[in-house]
């Protein structure tokens, strides 16, 4: 993948929404489904990934012409998983509650594929800025994703949003009840698969028609 | 590029061992630098469930740092027994965990950390007892896997409330712990109601896997009990300092 | 000539390109066919070989199920007069709460298949006349109507059309609803409260299915009929349960009718009876805990729960199942199978048969691979 037409606007702007890498490159939908039952996990999960991709982006394509070929895959693996778990330490001591329901899934960013995909594709071709560029777009798609997820999960699953209650106390005594598929993970299977199709069948989003 | 296989391959060598010492040095770096601050939170976490448990803060208080931080210094002396139900010297190696607490030096209850099997994967919680030895004074779950609306229902405040005032001791004087009802309990017979709180419709397995946890837990705690119950029959707890006999160690 | 015809045939040149109302051929398509025969013949799934239409084929679905639903109605308002009332006046408090579950079901149901119709451009088809009637008797009487709302939205949509409709999707229909609707709204479709509509002579507690007894210690047997659960009862339906799960006796009867007809396939219903009869066998000998469904015996399992209703009339969808004779035994077999296994060994599942036929639909079409596979290497190659 060549940055060679490409502004850097639109290198940006990629990952969110074109390219977008669970909706479209349906990347990383493990995590997606794991911490998208509430809003904040969602949220600080999406940052976690956004500074981890945007990071190794940066430095793996500033390390582009020393990097020996033959073990790049296991420097661009050991980059990542130091800025993981520098993050997931950093979690830990500010955030606790949070880390603790984020669990291992703050850790197993090292195995995500969008970071070791942009760090692949791209990273190891382009000049650092263009390369930040596109991992911080990378993981701003991911995160529009996993708070779009979130959002009607939390929402649906638990009448909650970022953890305050929204549905009105009359509703739940007319009956209303929580949706409480939402708050199991396959209920995020649902919620992404019909993200992408409302995604693709938006005009001009959908691939299909190339 | 001209360069010889040798010399590629000690690049790779030095590059490889550069990387290493570099994220070596970040990791460790992160990890000693924040370390206090997370043992620190975790001492924190525990010490906000074991104030729920003993009543100190309401279940859905969301009290600051500091406040649990004060409460839990003022009121709640960590202590650990053997299995005479001794008080011992917690450098004398592992015993039981317990917590006392304590009102203006006078014992008000004692809380029992408990770990049971639920029906999807463990069940953590706090279970405290008035100094009586025998009756519940509170009953918390901070972390388990159960099914949200129905065994998940355990970590809401209606169903824990419920074990307030339970005894886990019969008329006769032997240990019964508390059982989660299938139901309500208004239908069984009264001597069983004080040791029986209601279940949760449609998470009978839930209530029959915290049932047996609770009775495993608190058997073990039982030596403890019956001291704290005879100490407490004779008057001698609460009005002075004699029991436990250690000191404060938190 | 039949004036109704008229009607129609004046009007069927709106409807067809370019006339201005062809947009809605569909739902005009499936007025007209509701009178009259189509023109055209099917020569697709579920019915490659035979000359009668969608139509037919499921309206004798709809007529097997017409007993069960009745008696569905008549057994809630038995519940809720504990038996103690008449028998007309028993059948009118249940259709009183049952006929709204099935209206709304039909109701909100129709609307997504004429909104996919029209959009995409095909006709309204009939599949749904079953899943609509079908998902009502899958549920308890005491569930919301809004749930049932949402559930048949659920189970149409995503269920069937984000597939392609009609002869295209993996699961079946009503039993995709009703997951949805067990993991959505576990509280009004499980526990002890929800099988019985909450009446004053009878308490709730009392409302316990036949699959919820057990764990107390003693025989399971003797502790089912102890809970007033006889064999008998059992098998006519005279118990708590869901609105059309509860009388074995006509389930079956309705299969039997389906196979006779051949229009469900008896190879699917025989070889889930077998299933469940040598599996719940098969554990009597297995080392296990005796007061639990575990040691509960083949009569016991064949008569309670939903397995009569899911057996007959979900497993033989013909969609969802495979299409070739020996892995109809196969997904058959495994339906039992799989119904006995998740009653004796995970508790929390009461009701295997909605998750065992859902499991057996994913692996349909790998069973029918399989077969294939087999007969075609049995083949003498052509020389």
């Amino acid at each position: 993948m060549s940055n060679g037409n490409l502004t850097l606007k639109e290198t940006f702007f990629r990952g969110i929404w074109k390219e977008n890498p669970v909706a479209y490159q349906v990347l990383g939908i493990c995590s997606a489904l794991a911490v998208t039952v509430q809003m904040k996990t969602a949220i600080v999960m999406g940052i976690a990934l956004t500074l981890v991709t945007g990071a190794s982006n940066l430095i793996i394509s500033l390390l582009r012409k020393q990097i020996p070929p033959t073990i790049r895959i296991i420097v661009e693996l050991t980059v990542i998983a130091s800025l993981v778990i520098v993050i997931d330490q950093v979690l830990q001591a500010f955030l606790y509650d949070i880390s603790k329901q984020l669990s291992v899934f703050v850790g197993l960013i090292i195995t995500n594929c969008i970071v070791l995909g942009r760090a692949e594709a791209f990273a190891l071709a382009n000049p650092p800025l263009p390369s930040l560029l596109d991992g911080l777009g990378n993981g701003l798609g991911y995160s529009l994703v996993l708070v779009a997820v979130a959002v009607v999960r939390e929402l649906l699953g638990s009448g909650k949003l970022m953890g305050i209650a929204v549905v009105p106390q009359v509703w739940l005594e007319a009956g209303y009840a929580h949706m409480g598929l939402m708050t199991l993970a396959p209920g995020a299977f649902f919620i992404i698969g019909l993200l992408v199709w409302l995604k693709n069948s938006l005009p001009g989003a959908s691939h299909e028609q190339k | 590029m001209s360069e010889s296989p040798r010399a590629k391959r000690i690049h790779a060598v030095k590059f490889a061992l550069l990387v290493s010492v570099v994220c070596c040095l970040l990791i460790t770096g992160a990890s000693t630098g924040l370390s206090p601050l997370q043992q620190a939170n975790k001492r924190l976490d525990r010490q906000k469930n074991i104030l729920k448990a003993a009543g100190i803060i309401t279940p859905d208080g969301t009290p600051s740092r500091i406040q649990i931080q004060a409460l839990f210094q003022e009121k709640i002396e960590t202590v650990a027994v053997d299995d005479a139900g001794n008080f011992m010297d917690p450098s004398q190696g592992q015993g039981l965990s317990l917590y006392l607490y304590r009102e203006k030096k006078i014992l008000k209850a004692y809380v029992i950390p408990i770990e049971s099997r639920g029906l999807w994967g463990k069940i953590k919680g706090y279970i405290a007892f008035e100094r009586d030895g025998k009756t519940v004074a509170g009953f918390t779950v901070y972390s388990h896997s159960e099914t949200p609306g129905l065994g998940g229902e355990i970590e809401k405040a209606w169903f824990q409330k419920n074990f307030i005032g339970k005894k886990i001791y019969n008329a006769q004087n032997e240990f019964v712990s508390v059982s989660i009802a299938k139901g309500g309990i208004a239908a069984l017979p009264e001597t069983e109601q004080a040791h029986s709180v209601d279940g949760i419709s449609g998470a009978t397995l839930t209530g029959r896997y915290l049932t047996q946890g609770l009775k495993e837990n608190l058997k073990q705690y039982e030596s403890v009990s019956v001291k704290l119950r005879q100490a407490y029959q004779k008057k001698t707890v609460g009005n002075d300092m004699t029991t436990p006999p250690i000191k404060e160690t938190n | 000539m039949n004036p109704l015809r008229k009607v129609f045939e004046k009007t069927d040149p709106y409807f067809k390109p370019p006339g201005q109302l062809s947009r809605f051929k569909g739902i005009y398509t499936a007025t007209r066919t509701f009178f009259f025969l189509p023109s055209k013949v099917t020569g697709m799934a579920p019915h490659v070989r035979d000359h009668i239409d969608l139509k037919r084929f499921m309206s004798f679905v709809i007529l097997a199920l017409l007993p069960v639903t009745l008696f569905g109605m008549f057994n809630v308002g038995y519940q809720y007069h504990n038996g103690a009332a008449g028998v007309f006046e028993m059948f009118y408090t249940g259709a009183r709460h049952v006929l709204p579950i099935i209206v709304v079901s039909y109701g909100v149901g129709f609307f997504w298949e004429i909104l996919f119709a029209t959009l995409r451009g095909h006709e309204v088809t009939e599949g749904f006349l079953v899943t609509g009637l079908l998902l009502p008797l899958t549920l308890p009487p005491t569930i919301p109507l809004w749930q049932v709302a949402l559930g048949i939205s659920f189970g149409v949509v995503m269920g069937k059309e984000v597939f392609g409709g009609t002869g295209r999707n993996l699961l079946n229909p009503a039993l995709t609803a009703r997951a949805f609707l067990f993991f959505s709204y576990p509280v009004s479709m499980s526990g002890n409260g929800v099988w019985r509509l909450p009446s004053p002579t009878v308490d709730a507690v009392g409302g316990a299915t036949a699959l919820s007894v057990g764990g107390t210690g003693g025989r399971i047997q003797e502790m089912v009929v102890d809970a007033g659960f006889s064999l008998e009862r059992l098998f006519f339906g005279l118990h708590p349960g869901s609105i059309g799960e509860t009388s074995a006796f006509l389930c079956f009867l309705g299969a039997l009718f389906l196979m006779v007809t051949r229009v469900a396939s008896f190879r699917i219903i025989i070889g889930g009876i077998v299933g469940v009869v040598v599996t719940a066998w098969g554990f009597l000998y297995l080392p296990g805990p005796t007061d639990t469904w575990f040691s509960a015996g083949p009569l016991f399992h064949l008569f309670s729960g939903g397995f009569a209703l899911g057996i007959s009339f979900m497993a033989t969808d013909p969609v969802s199942a495979p299409g070739t004779d020996s892995g109809r035994w196969i997904y058959g077999f495994l339906i039992g199978f799989f119904t006995v296994l998740l009653r004796a060994v995970n508790p929390a599942y009461v009701e295997g048969v909605m998750l065992s036929i859902l499991f057996m639909n994913i692996f349909a079409p790998l069973i029918d691979h399989i077969s294939l596979k087999i007969t075609a290497g049995r083949r003498i190659p052509n020389v």
